[in-house]
């Protein structure tokens, strides 16, 4: 059983605790909705040059532009991407467990690591990214540096597939992590439900893919470090609210058996104090 | 009045005053006698011939030629002015083989039904402990086949053990798969003293020991629930003296069961202020740690022989820290702790295995191998208790990866100190397990080793030793592949 001044000092601790994760929580709360409103405004664009890239390449039988050329795949990157801080419950857990299965299994030609806990991560199996990067931010700057690479190598041949592992914020309480293919892209067959107009192209269709398709590929990586942090901060949100009230709990749980235990004191020295003088009492 | 006569002047429940004539006062700690009066309704032939007879114990002397006693027996039908005999000596009981098989009351009679036995000498239940120049003690492993204990609190032979636990935590299962253990290994002789707890038990263990035929080397002494407090006070010094016996004329190493030692201490609490002493902390005997030293100093080992005691000591509302366990803790060996906590997880039996210690697990006596993997143990439920707040509040997955192998491999290592008793085994359907210690410290290196983290939780549930944990791990479907 413990003393009071241990249940004390719990108490305490439980506070503490829960004044970091509280926090936390309010920090994720005002972030989120600067991250969840760079998401949506980046969503029209996003739609709408998917959109034409795919009626661009739907009408065309032949490989146009290298970045579409599908190959037996043999050399695969894999690009995760992780937060840089914890206490966001099972986020980082949850995403690095099912990227794991893949790069332990067929250990991948290039990995890039975005995030210090996917690096940590790696670190600890002795795995060695070839590129990676902490302390990040869902800027344009970075997907681009990304997407050149990645394009770079996959043009050269040096990879035949880039796979990319993020967390998806389906909704405010929900995320998941998921594994998308980002090159070779791919032709969908879409562009017939949009009435298909032909595209007329000047000078030639090879000169406007050149320029449409680095761009698409940078704005999908773009897109997934938007929602890989708008999960980030609601998983940060819903965990750290738990916490709290956990904390709170738990913080009640100890003083209720605090309370308990210092009447059990008193009484006790009460008791001990009016037998002892009736004794006495009893005894002159 | 005759001489070495006196007669009943005042009776306090258990506590009788008797008056003697002048120059006649009993010694103190010597018996006085009284013959019952019968009641009217009542054919003399109807009492048994034990309860004819009442037998006090001089407690102390109050002047007026008068001395304050403690009845070993009710005081019903008592009256003032009844005559008592001092019998000029204390409390004798029989001692010697002829108690093996055979139960006793505190006044030494047999209580078991059977013909009375031959007695050839009878010892005074009050003797002085062993001078220091005669003490002696072994540091080596009495290996019992329970895991818990034999790898993180090993009993010493010829040392003192033990059990401490709250109310219904398993103190009295755990002492009797001891018994069950040690006594039919052991082949000496052995001693139980049943000291204030309940009347069935003791008659669990008397049926127990005849069917495995323990019965013919022990001496068994009661002293129950249903008796007065004189009794309960006195009924270990019964049991020590029968066990010193065979410790110092045979030269035997004896084992001595103690269950339990705080009713001995509460019986002392009972009769204290009719004594006429001031309570002292917690409305507890101001003498509690001098009855305390007397009885257990007596329990020891000498250079011609041992005593290896294991005493059960129940904790008053769950706290260790009340005086009368306090005061018991001192005087032992090896302590095992029984905790509500552990016992509430469904792990029996409910060692505590952080509070448990042994003055025996150090390196020299035990090697380094057992040492390393008992620390080990301890090192991985440590971390674990103190990541306790954190996952109640943050949740296992805010635990770095390191932590949260330890929180695994701690669930696993508690649930592995489990382990079906033999004497449990209507209780649970399973049959006991008695695990050897080279087994117990090889299957938990394993575990503390983290070679066994990929098996499920369930499988090191109740099970004896790693064989059988693999076993439990197939059962389940996983791949075991070691």
């Amino acid at each position: 059983m413990s003393s009071l001044r241990d249940i004390k000092n719990r108490i305490k601790s439980v506070r503490n605790i829960q004044q970091i994760t509280k926090a936390m929580k309010m920090v994720a709360a005002a972030r989120i909705r600067k991250a969840e409103d760079q998401l949506k405004a980046a969503r029209p664009y996003a739609e709408k040059l998917k959109e034409v890239v795919f009626e661009l390449t739907a009408g065309m039988d032949e490989v146009m532009h290298p970045l579409m050329e599908v190959r037996p795949v043999e050399n695969v990157a894999i690009l995760v991407v992780s937060s840089d801080k914890g206490l966001c419950g099972g986020y980082n857990n949850n995403l690095l467990k099912l990227a794991w299965k893949e790069i332990h299994d067929k250990p991948p030609q290039k990995l890039l690591a975005i995030g210090s806990k996917v690096n940590k991560y790696l670190a600890r199996r002795r795995v060695k990214p070839d590129v990676s990067k902490i302390n990040w931010v869902p800027e344009f700057e970075l997907a681009q540096e990304y997407a050149l690479l990645l394009s770079e190598w996959f043009i050269a041949g040096e990879v035949d597939q880039v796979v990319v592992y993020y967390t998806q914020a389906i909704s405010a309480m929900t995320q998941e992590p998921v594994r998308e293919v980002i090159l070779p892209l791919e032709k969908e067959g879409g562009a017939d439900e949009l009435g298909s107009i032909p595209y007329e192209f000047e000078p030639s269709a090879e000169v406007a893919l050149e320029i449409l398709l680095p761009r698409y590929l940078r704005n999908v990586i773009f897109k997934v470090l938007m929602e890989s942090k708008v999960s980030e901060l609601a998983a940060r949100l819903k965990s750290m609210s738990a916490a709290t009230d956990n904390a709170d709990e738990l913080a009640g749980k100890l003083t209720l058996q605090f309370f308990r235990l210092r009447q059990e004191a008193i009484t006790n020295e009460i008791l001990e104090i009016s037998s002892g003088a009736e004794a006495l009492a009893a005894s002159s | 009045m005759a001489a070495g006569k006196g007669e009943v002047v005042q009776i306090l429940g258990s506590v009788v005053d008797i008056e003697f004539p002048p120059g006649e006062l009993p010694k103190l700690y010597s018996a006085v006698r009284l013959k019952r009066e019968v009641f009217r309704s009542y054919a003399e032939a109807d009492i048994p011939e034990s309860d004819r007879w009442l037998t006090f114990e001089v407690m102390s002397e109050l002047g007026n030629n008068r001395v304050r006693c403690l009845a070993m027996g009710t005081t019903d039908g008592l009256r003032r002015g009844m005559e008592c005999v001092d019998t000029g000596a204390p409390i004798t009981v029989p001692v010697g083989r002829e108690t093996l098989g055979r139960m006793f009351n505190v006044l030494g009679e047999v209580i078991d039904g059977g013909e009375k036995i031959d007695v050839k000498q009878r010892y005074p239940i009050h003797r002085s402990a062993p001078p220091f120049s005669e003490q002696s003690a072994t540091q080596e492993v009495n290996e019992t086949g329970i895991k818990v204990i034999d790898l993180l609190a090993p009993y010493s032979k010829g040392g003192k053990t033990g059990l401490f636990g709250g109310a219904g935590v398993g103190k009295t299962v755990l002492i009797q798969e001891l018994i069950h253990n040690i006594a039919k290994e052991h082949g000496g002789f052995s001693v139980f003293a049943g000291v204030g707890e309940r009347t069935r038990e003791g008659n669990d263990l008397w049926v127990e020991m005849k069917d495995s035929g323990v019965i013919k080397n022990t001496a068994l002494v009661f002293g129950q629930m249903d008796e007065p407090p004189g009794v309960r006070f006195r009924i270990a010094f019964t049991g020590v003296t029968m066990a010193e016996y065979f410790r110092d004329v045979e030269g035997q190493n004896v084992l001595l069961f103690v269950d339990n030692i705080f009713r001995f201490v509460l019986a002392g609490s009972e009769v204290s202020a009719l004594l006429g002493r001031m309570p002292s902390a917690v409305g507890y005997q101001p003498t509690l740690s001098t009855e305390m030293g007397q009885l257990e100093e007596r329990i020891t080992s000498t250079s011609k022989g041992s005593i290896t005691a294991v005493q059960a000591i129940y904790v008053p509302a769950d706290d260790i820290t009340d005086p009368a366990v306090a005061t018991t803790f001192t005087h032992l060996d090896a302590t095992t702790v029984l905790s509500r906590s552990i016992s509430e997880m469904g792990i029996y039996p409910a060692v505590d295995p952080l509070a448990s210690t042994s003055r025996l697990l150090e390196p020299r006596f035990i090697g380094d191998e057992h040492y390393g993997v008992a620390r080990g143990v301890q090192e991985t439920l440590q971390r674990y208790n103190d990541l306790q707040d954190i996952i109640a509040i943050l949740g296992v997955e805010e635990l770095s990866e390191d932590d949260r192998i330890v929180v695994g491999r701690a669930r696993r290592l508690q649930r592995f100190l489990s382990q079906p008793f033999n004497v449990a085994e209507i209780f649970t359907g399973r049959p006991g397990k008695y695990v050897p210690l080279a087994e117990t410290i090889k299957a938990f290196k394993e575990v503390v080793e983290g070679k066994l983290d990929h098996l499920p939780e369930q499988a090191f549930y109740m099970c004896g030793g790693l064989e059988e944990l693999l076993e439990n791990a197939q059962k389940l479907g996983y791949e075991v592949g070691v």
